[in-house]
């Protein structure tokens, strides 16, 4: 690791500023993430901008009609213990249940889980690749379990946050926050395919930061699931996962979203199977139509294959369990 | 009176004809019958305290007033000629004291040909250059100071691309170990065996190199005495690093002083000198100051060793009903740049079956892949996955219960060289593991939804005997405490713990008044290696012998004192009893009556017994659930039953086994280094992205031993037990995956994505009849509560 000075942010301003004046830093919360990519010198930024500093962005509001604000330093083991959360959106809560381990859980904040940069072994190891500025993927001819199956750009890697899914299912929206302002997009805009000069997941500029994340009231008698498969039992990123919200009203569906995980570079809208499900009653054939449909265009590259079986069981299993909810 | 006796000795597969100096070992046996107070029980370890509370003192805990830390510069390439090395840039960063590399570090002989600091460098880890400096930040950014030029060479990570003639060569002797024809064994007639077989099977098997991950890294902390060096390592061979070290140096023995107390971990890696030890050492003296160094994770995962990755052709030829005719295994180990050929792959196949025709041939193979080490039973792991997973499909194909299949093929005699085994019950580990895992009534793939539950087995052989040399003192002290001392080490299998059990048993003390030291050639005379699962068989004896000799000196000055005959005393809880007449008298009022005139027992391990074979054995039973939809496979249970002769402390012995399995399942399902075919260079080189199994992939462990004690082999009637857990795990569980989804994948580990493959196989082609084994279908097994 490089040596680096520090500061602690009183404000968001205050945050935003130093980002604005110092090109060569970052904004640090849990250091889960970025700590690890300082010390294998991917990322060797001069100056980081402590934000778990800053009053009161750590706080979990509900407004007790339905829909919740995170502050983007709340920890994930915070918002996943939250009362709120555990009755009301709690394909959230399972998703924090089966993401990394309650050490990390402990430090890791929602903002920095939502800005993590993917887990591809070629980016985090010592290859120059597209999103370190150079060209090609070695990931596309070399070792590409991990790689995704849908959004193709000129990166293969996967978004690895287990909140993302879930949070876009939900419909969250967040709020972002540079010198020049402050503006709500939905959470689904803000990730990204990398291509271009944009050499991220996110849409979020180099001044900018994550203030907080807005969870909008759910539909009456909605319901949703999250599944994850993984390596091992527990403590690993997602090889696939599915995070679904479904409401019905006279037995037909009436809002759907349905969003895969590390199978693209951002959260991935099924919105083929969506439309499959929409308007209609769920039954077992209906079930088996929009779990192909979630997989139709799926385009692997070779050891990563198997996602696609994977994505579908997950989704037919989704979908099952709410069958009779 | 000590002689030179021939002994065979066989360590870790290799059997070898040694000459030894033994003292002849007068210790009888204990006999099954005997009473024992403190052997076969349950003792609490030695040390464990310490361990749990953070008091004891590992290598890394070694702090010395002025010490530096020392990092090494690794080559991030797997095959270049270093051109040239400018260290200067280096040199003048604040804090830093020594730099080496190889235009000043002395040309020290290194893996045969090569060097310490060699011109050449083979695998994206190798050492190109060392720092010492104040910090560990310090040397960190003194690493990219140094600016080294390469040239690139061509490289070959692949071992069946190294074996052909237009490979690049890693070494310049070729990559194929020994030469082309490999090592071959033979017996019978090949060829006539198949010609007699009604049928035969030909498979290939892949194992994938594991990565030791022991908890302690190879660490060390050279400091240098005058002219004389203090090395305190993480070793399995203390006696070994001392000499290897010495040598390498050109130091007389007497001016090395190597010291382990606690130890975290070693599974092969750690056997002898390392190349970090005497690197530490020369920057030392170069910068006559105390040197530390502490591998990174990722440093450790790139150099310290993996288990010989594995690719194995099997032939097995086979009668109707069931006798084995034939087998033919060609196997091909990759030892990457610098491993050895001590991967006996081949062994399971040579001597678990009653086969008449065998040929075995092994290749070692050298590529640009970080070196392999010996790991936890090396090539028997390998070898039993191949064989017993073999076994599996042949009594499947015809119709036969696996467990029958190996009863029919059952060997009474050693199949390699006709020899008696001084005790084999595998059939008794095979009955009682069947029972425990209710193997009899288990029907075939059970139904729950996608979710199918089977059950496999998979048996294990291996040495454990253990050997001369080894040697042990005990020492009385005033009060009638005793201090134990000998040059083994605990490399956290619990060594201490048992060696006190036996000291106290013999000696007729309590355990507590009995003080160990271990890991310091100073202190304690040599010990064998801690590896081969040859520590109790080798040091327990010792221990024995050398307590026998002080409770004899020291009953033959309390007869005198009691004035009775030394015949007529016994010693227990440190209580001393004559028959006739009846007296007692505390150990402790005889040694403080004699004073500070010290009783020493010195005891040597004796000679092994000519002419029987001792060997380990044991049967694993495995029960997975396979989601045959999402590829996911769940251990719910293992059963283990193994022989590992008498049992000293059934809590350590349990320590080993449920251990062993849990690296056996890590094998078995995920753990897997990868190397970068177009770069050659490692990518999982930390512990995120190569998984190792968490507690959650874990099941139920239930473990029984044979406990009986194999008197012909040693004078305590025990064997090993570091390495005979691990060997069938990844066999059973690869055949409880085919029992519950009816796809056998031979290639290491089980991933969600070759279940998946194979799966999708299956929906392609109908289903073959009669592939059930016989007895199984017509009962259900009853459900478990
Ligand atoms: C071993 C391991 C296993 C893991 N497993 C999982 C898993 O299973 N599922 C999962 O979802 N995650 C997993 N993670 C990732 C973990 O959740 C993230 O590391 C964590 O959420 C990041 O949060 P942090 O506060 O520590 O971020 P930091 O490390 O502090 O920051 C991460 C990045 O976000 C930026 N950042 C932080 N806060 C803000 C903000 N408010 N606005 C804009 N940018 C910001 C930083 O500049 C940095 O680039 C795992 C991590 C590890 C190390």
């Amino acid at each position: 690791m490089r040596a680096f000075d520090y500061v602690d942010a009183t404000s968001v301003e205050d945050a935003t500023t130093f980002l604005q004046d110092e090109a060569d830093s970052a904004l640090i919360a849990g250091g889960t993430e970025l700590l690890v990519l300082m010390k294998n010198k991917v990322i060797n930024p001069r100056l980081l901008i402590n934000v778990k500093s800053i009053d009161g962005l750590h706080r979990i509001r509900a407004d007790g009609e339905g829909s919740l604000t995170i502050g983007s330093v709340a920890t994930i083991a915070e918002l996943g213990s939250d009362e709120v959360v555990q009755r009301s959106f709690p394909i959230l809560a399972d998703a924090i249940r089966v993401a990394a381990s309650p050490q990390l859980r402990n430090m890791a904040t929602v903002g920095g889980n939502l800005c993590q940069k993917p887990r591809c072994w070629y980016y985090r190891g010592s290859f120059d690749c597209f999103l370190k500025g150079a060209r090609g993927c070695h990931a596309l001819n070399g070792q590409n379990r991990g790689s995704g199956i849908f959004g193709r750009s000129e990166c293969y890697a996967v978004n690895p946050s287990d909140l993302a899914p879930p949070l876009v299912a939900l419909g969250a929206s967040v709020v972002i926050q540079s010198p020049q302002g402050r503006k709500q997009i939905s959470l689904a805009d803000f990730f990204t395919l990398p291509r271009g000069e944009l050499l991220n997941q996110t849409i979020l500029g180099r001044d900018e930061m994550v203030v907080e994340v807005r969870i909008p009231k759910q539909p009456h008698r909605s319901r949703g699931v999250f599944l994850k498969a993984m390596e091992r039992k527990t403590w690993s990123f997602a090889q696939a996962s599915v995070a679904m919200q479904l409401s019905r009203s006279d037995d037909r569906i009436e809002d759907v979203r349905i969003v895969l995980g590390a199978i693209a570079p951002i959260p991935w809208r099924a919105t083929a199977a969506e439309d499959a499900l929409r308007a209609r009653a769920l039954t077992r054939q209906l079930i088996e139509v929009a779990s192909a449909a979630a997989v139709e265009g799926a385009h692997p590259s070779g050891d990563n294959r198997y996602k696609v079986t994977l994505v579908r069981e997950l989704v037919k299993r989704g979908l099952s369990a709410l069958l009779n909810t | 009176m000590p002689k030179i006796v021939r002994t065979r000795v066989e360590f870790e597969g290799e059997v070898r004809e040694r000459m030894a100096v033994v003292v002849e070992d007068q210790v009888l046996p204990w006999s099954a019958r005997e009473k024992l107070d403190i052997v076969g029980r349950p003792h609490p370890r030695v040390g464990g305290r310490q361990i749990v509370t953070g008091g004891a003192t590992y290598t890394a805990d070694v702090q010395i007033p002025g010490m530096l830390h020392c990092k090494i510069r690794r080559s991030p390439l797997p095959h270049a000629e270093v051109l040239s090395i400018d260290t200067a840039e280096a040199q003048t960063l604040f804090g830093v004291r020594g730099v080496l590399t190889h235009a000043n570090a002395p040309r020290i002989r290194w893996f045969g040909n090569s060097f310490l600091f060699d011109r050449f460098v083979r695998f994206e880890g190798d050492e190109v250059a060392a720092v010492a400096a104040d910090s560990e930040e310090i040397a960190e950014d003194a690493l990219d100071l140094i600016h080294v030029r390469y040239r690139e060479l061509p490289f070959v990570v692949d071992p069946e691309q190294a074996m052909k003639p237009d490979a690049p060569r890693v070494h310049k002797e070729g990559n194929v170990i020994g030469g082309p024809e490999g090592d071959v064994y033979e017996r019978g007639n090949l060829e006539e065996g198949f010609a007699r077989s009604n049928h035969v099977f030909s498979e290939r098997y892949e194992t994938q190199a594991a990565v030791h991950n022991c908890l302690e890294p190879h660490c060390c902390v050279a400091m240098w005495n005058g002219d004389e060096l203090v090395l305190w390592t993480s070793t399995q061979h203390a006696y070994g690093v001392r000499d290897g070290v010495a040598a390498a140096l050109g130091l007389p023995l007497h001016k090395v002083r190597v010291i382990c107390e606690f130890m975290g971990a070693g599974f092969g890696s750690k056997q002898g000198a390392g190349k970090h030890e005497v690197i530490a050492a020369l920057l030392a003296k170069m910068t006559e100051r105390p040197v530390r160094l502490y591998p990174s994770r990722r440093e450790e995962n790139l150099a310290g060793g993996v288990r010989h990755p594995t690719i194995q052709y099997l032939r097995a030829g086979v009668r109707r009903d069931g006798k084995l005719m034939a087998l033919h295994l060609r196997s091909i180990a990759n030892v990457g740049a610098y491993g050895t050929d001590s991967s006996e792959v081949g062994g399971p196949v040579r001597e678990l079956y009653d086969c008449a025709n065998v040929r075995t041939e092994q290749f070692a193979v050298y590529t640009n892949a970080g070196p392999a080490a010996a790991f936890r039973a090396p090539g028997y792991v390998e070898g039993m996955f191949a064989l017993e997973s073999m076994m599996d499909q042949i009594a499947y194909s015809l119709s036969m219960d696996p467990l029958q299949l190996r009863l029919v093929n059952y060997a009474r005699k050693d199949p390699v060289r006709g020899a008696t085994y001084s005790s084999k019950p595998l059939d008794e580990a095979y009955r009682t593991g069947a029972k425990m895992a209710g193997w009899n009534l288990r029907a075939k793939a059970q139904q729950m939804g996608a979710r199918r539950r089977g059950l496999g087995m998979a048996s294990q052989i291996w040495g454990g005997g253990g050997g001369p040399p080894a040697y042990a003192i005990i020492r009385l002290n005033s009060d009638g405490t005793a201090d134990l001392v000998t040059g083994t080490q605990d490399i956290g299998t619990g060594t201490k713990t048992v060696l006190v059990q036996i000291a106290a048993e013999e000696l007729g003390l309590k355990a507590e008044d009995i003080r160990i030291t271990v890991g310091d050639t100073l202190a304690g005379p040599y010990a064998p290696v801690s590896a081969g699962s040859m520590t109790v068989p080798s040091m327990g004896p010792a221990v024995r012998a050398a307590a026998k000799s002080a409770r004899e000196e020291l009953l033959s000055l309390a007869s005198a004192l009691m004035q009775v005959s030394a015949a007529s005393l016994s010693i227990r809880n440190g209580i001393i009893t004559s028959t006739t007449p009846s007296k007692t008298v505390a150990v402790s009022d005889v040694t403080r009556r004699i004073g500070d005139f010290m009783i020493v027992g010195k005891g040597a391990r004796g000679p092994n017994p000519p002419n029987v074979k001792v060997r380990t054995f044991g049967a694993q039973f495995a029960e997975v659930e396979v989601d045959v939809e999402t590829g996911d496979v769940t251990v719910t249970r293992v059963v283990a039953v193994h022989d590992f002769g008498r049992i000293i402390n059934p809590l350590t012995s349990g320590s080993q086994i449920e251990g062993g399995i849990v690296q056996g399942i890590g094998f078995a399902l995920m753990e897997e280094r990868f190397v970068d075919p177009e770069s050659g260079t490692s990518l999982n080189a930390n512990l995120e992205a190569y998984k190792i199994p968490t507690i959650l992939d874990i099941p139920i462990i239930e473990h029984a031993l044979i406990d009986r004690p194999d008197e012909s082999c040693n004078s305590i009637g025990s064997k090993g037990a570091g390495e005979p857990p691990i060997i069938p795990t990844a066999a059973a569980i690869a055949n409880a995956v085919y029992d519950a989804a009816g796809v056998r994948v031979r290639s290491l580990p089980i991933t969600r994505e070759k279940i998946l493959v194979e799966i999708g196989k299956l929906k392609l082609q109908p289903k073959p009849a009669g592939e059930a084994p016989g007895p199984a279908q017509k009962r259900r097994r009853p459900r478990r509560g």
